[in-house]
């Protein structure tokens, strides 16, 4: 008696070990979330019959009528990861996929002005953007990492979509004497642009990942216009 | 095409969040080394429970799945009073299962019709295969097991299953004194008569046949003869033999006849009060002794009851009065009368209450339970009660068992207390506590040789999570138990019909047995709510209420969520 209507669910093959990694990672966060919930059930809690908009988990509502989402707002989101404003993993993968995107000509100073460095921190985060993080490990890391590749954005201090301001001088440019030149000048003005951007977003961080990530840039800020003196110094 | 996948595979994933949390917090309470939940209302009122359906429905629960799962433990709870906790376990497990085995197949999810195909699957597993396996398969192990240990058993196979089913749903220590407390009160309930009889009396009067008091030791639980009633006598004097009482429903000054007509108060007053007088008359004529009314009399009543030596009882619960009527086919005077003869009237001295003990001709005991908190209180009596109806449970399937297989001899259709324990053991009715019957099912479902072996798989796959959530703290034990029983079972396979089998396999705390057939009938309910849970094409969300339970469910090819503004 056929009870299998379909034929392809005759197909068993196990699972690879990515598809593994995967389908664990997934387990993982349903059971974290759901341990939170039944955590918050026993509170007094009342589940809802809705789900998030955001993430699809369905809602809790506390005594005073406010909805909450367990996911959204006490463990790391799934898409969190890939958003370039809060991590520079991501961010660098992104700066990197747009220069092989564009090809730039390959400079006559140094590898270093037109690679992006290898993290603002110095210490890439493990578990995000493994695949980001290996494919720029392949040019070996500056000494002195010169400054940022987290794009910045257009003049309204959003996440930003747009290629990152290359800070060091393009590419093509006689790049002999650096003595006041304009791109310097223009150079270190981004930097301070930057700066005071990441400023001011530091005063509305409310999350300690961006709060991090924007000390670092800060310090990089500072790094890079410090290299800057030096060079027009010199 | 992606969206029209995301949306297919809600359904399961939907299932899946709702049970994980509901799952979370009845796996803390599983099991002798479970904890309690401990409720409070902004009223200061509390509740400790470990009660799976008690915690479950104490949730707020709104989402429609919820509250349909809800309605199945609710149903399951009702016919077994067992096993709402690994309802729950099982059935998480087995939607996490399916979740699963969609990732493995290089789908990216479950496409509606074959999600309703494998329900549909299951559903006939749980009608066709599982009682195969059980009669077949279970149940002569079961038999051997009990065989195996009959030196043990012969006796107390009742404690053993009342110890079974306590020892995982109250305290340690709760449970030693409430096991003995439960036995006496079956066997002194019992006397002479027939088991199954007793069980079934026991278990439908439960409410009338316990009662309650708060504020003393578990220590002080006894078994009192007769029937009591937490109410102190009006008026009272010490009664002893054959006594006539009087059961009463309405005040006396209130029924006064057909044709009166009203003149004035004075008249008016002075006609009741000239009935009232006849009616008590009445009943020294008939020498009745005792007054039980389930209202307030009127001032003139206890005066008369004072004068004439007439103990009086106001306000008992009807449901009482209604029981003793059944058990001692009085006499009816009129509809709102009956007499009924009782044994004996005593006062009663109940930690701070004062009650009234009746002595009534029949074998009828009161249970009477103790606990220090009102919530530790009702976590007894929800126990207790759970036990009676778990053994009714035991006794109406060896009995519908027996009328189905046509071997037994019929004329011996009423069997005695030993027959029927024994016939309990050797049909193969009970199992060692502690995750047998998962790991027998397990065992039986991968080696059976079946048209549909996904199905099999994964019911085997998703039974092995209750052992596992009862063993959660000492892991290496669960492998241990779980190595030894498998070597017994393979042991006992080979072994042929009528040779002894060595059972190595045996718990160290002592025996505790629970019912093969409420684990099977767990079963089925699970399954059965799989295939409802499984089969909800659509969710109608509505801005009103149509009733208290607001989903609907249609069977559709997709599934979407639509805000209506009307009913």
């Amino acid at each position: 008696m056929a009870l299998n209507a379909d034929d392809e669910d005759f197909e068993w093959e196990p699972p690879s070990e990515a598809e593994m990694k995967v389908i664990q990672a997934r387990r993982e966060r349903q059971d974290k979330i759901s341990k939170l919930m039944g955590d918050y059930l026993l509170k007094g809690y009342k589940m809802l019959g809705e789900c998030c908009e955001l993430c699809g988990t369905i809602l809790l509502q506390d005594k005073q009528k406010k909805n909450y989402c367990v996911a959204c707002q006490e463990l790391d989101s799934d898409v969190d990861k890939d958003n370039p404003a809060l991590n520079a993993q991501a961010a660098l993968s992104q700066v990197r996929e747009r220069q092989l995107a564009t090809q730039p000509v390959p400079e006559s100073n140094g590898a270093s002005s037109s690679e992006p460095p290898l993290s603002i921190t110095g210490q890439p985060r493990p578990e995000h953007c493994e695949g980001a993080a290996s494919g720029l490990r392949g040019p070996p890391p500056t000494v002195q990492p010169t400054p940022l590749s987290i794009p910045t954005p257009a003049s309204n201090f959003l996440p930003p979509s747009n290629p990152p301001v290359q800070t060091t001088p393009p590419v093509g440019s006689s790049g002999s004497s650096l003595h006041h030149h304009p791109a310097l000048s223009s150079a270190e003005e981004a930097v301070l642009h930057k700066l005071r951007w990441a400023t001011q977003e530091l005063q509305h961080a409310a999350s300690v990942e961006a709060s991090i990530q924007l000390c670092n840039l800060i310090r990089g800020c500072a790094e890079s216009l410090r290299s800057l003196k030096e060079l027009q110094l010199s | 095409m992606q969206m029209q996948q995301q949306l297919e595979c809600v359904s399961l994933q939907v299932c899946v969040s709702v049970l994980g949390p509901l799952e979370s917090v009845v796996r803390r309470c599983l099991g002798p080394e479970g904890g309690s939940v401990l409720f409070t209302r902004d009223t200061g009122e509390t509740l400790i429970s470990r009660h799976g359906q008690r915690v479950l429905s104490t949730l707020h629960l709104e989402h429609p799945m919820a509250r349909m799962v809800l309605d199945c433990v609710c149903a399951h709870a009702k016919s077994t009073g067992d096993g709402t906790k690994s309802f729950i376990l099982l059935l998480s497990a087995l939607l996490r299962a399916i979740q699963d085995s969609a990732h493995m197949r290089r789908k990216a999810s479950w496409s509606n019709p074959a999600l309703q195909n494998l329900a549909n699957r299951l559903m006939a597993l749980s009608r066709n295969e599982l009682d195969d396996i059980i009669i077949h398969q279970v149940t002569p192990y079961a038999s051997s097991y009990c065989s195996h240990h009959s030196d043990k058993l012969e006796h107390s196979i009742l404690d053993y299953l009342i110890s079974g089913y306590i020892s995982g749903r109250t305290g340690a220590g709760q449970a030693e004194i409430l096991k003995h407390i439960l036995c006496e009160f079956y066997y002194k309930s019992k006397r002479d008569q027939n088991t199954t009889e007793t069980i079934s009396f026991i278990h439908s009067h439960f409410n009338v046949l316990h009662t309650r008091v708060a504020g003393l030791p578990v220590g002080c639980s006894e078994v009192i003869e007769g029937l009591v009633v937490t109410r102190d006598w009006s008026v009272w004097t010490e009664l002893r033999g054959p006594i006539k009482a009087l059961v009463l429903y309405e005040s006396f000054g209130s029924s006064l006849g057909d044709n009166i007509t009203v003149c004035f108060q004075q008249d008016w007053l002075s006609r009741t009060e000239s009935i009232t007088k006849q009616k008590l008359a009445y009943l020294l004529e008939l020498q009745v002794n005792v007054v039980l009314s389930s209202v307030k009399q009127p001032e003139c009543v206890l005066q008369w009851a004072r004068m004439n030596h007439v103990a009086l009882l106001e306000c008992v619960d009807s449901d009482q009065l209604d029981f003793l009527c059944n058990i001692n086919f009085p006499e009816t005077l009129s509809h709102p009368q009956h007499i009924v003869m009782l044994k004996y009237c005593k006062r009663l001295q109940l930690g701070g209450l004062r009650c009234a003990q009746l002595g009534i001709y029949s074998n009828a005991h009161t249970l009477v339970l103790c606990a220090p908190a009102p919530g530790l209180l009702d976590q007894t009596v929800c126990v207790s009660r759970g036990v009676f109806l778990m053994l009714q449970h035991i006794t109406r399937t060896l009995e519908s068992n027996q009328f189905k297989s046509s071997s037994v001899d019929q004329s011996q259709c009423t069997v005695s207390s030993q027959d029927l324990w024994r016939a309990v053991m050797q049909a193969g009715g009970v199992l060692p506590v502690g995750g047998v019957f998962e790991f027998l099912l397990h065992h039986f479902l991968l080696t059976r040789h079946t048209s549909d072996p996904e199905s099999c798989r994964l019911l085997a796959e998703a039974l092995l999570c209750v052992p596992r959530a009862l063993y959660a703290h000492n892991h290496r034990r669960f492998l241990n138990i779980q190595t030894c029983f498998f070597n017994d079972l393979k042991k006992w396979d080979r072994t042929s019909v009528g040779d002894p089998v060595k059972f190595e396999f045996g718990f160290s705390e002592g025996l505790c047995l629970e019912s093969v057939s409420g684990k099977q009938q767990l079963v089925v309910s699970v399954l059965e709510c799989l295939h409802r849970l499984l089969c909800v094409g659509a969710v109608l969300y509505t801005r009103s209420l149509l009733r208290p339970q607001i989903y609907s469910e249609e069977d559709e090819e997709e599934e979407e969520e639509v805000h209506t503004n009307s009913i």
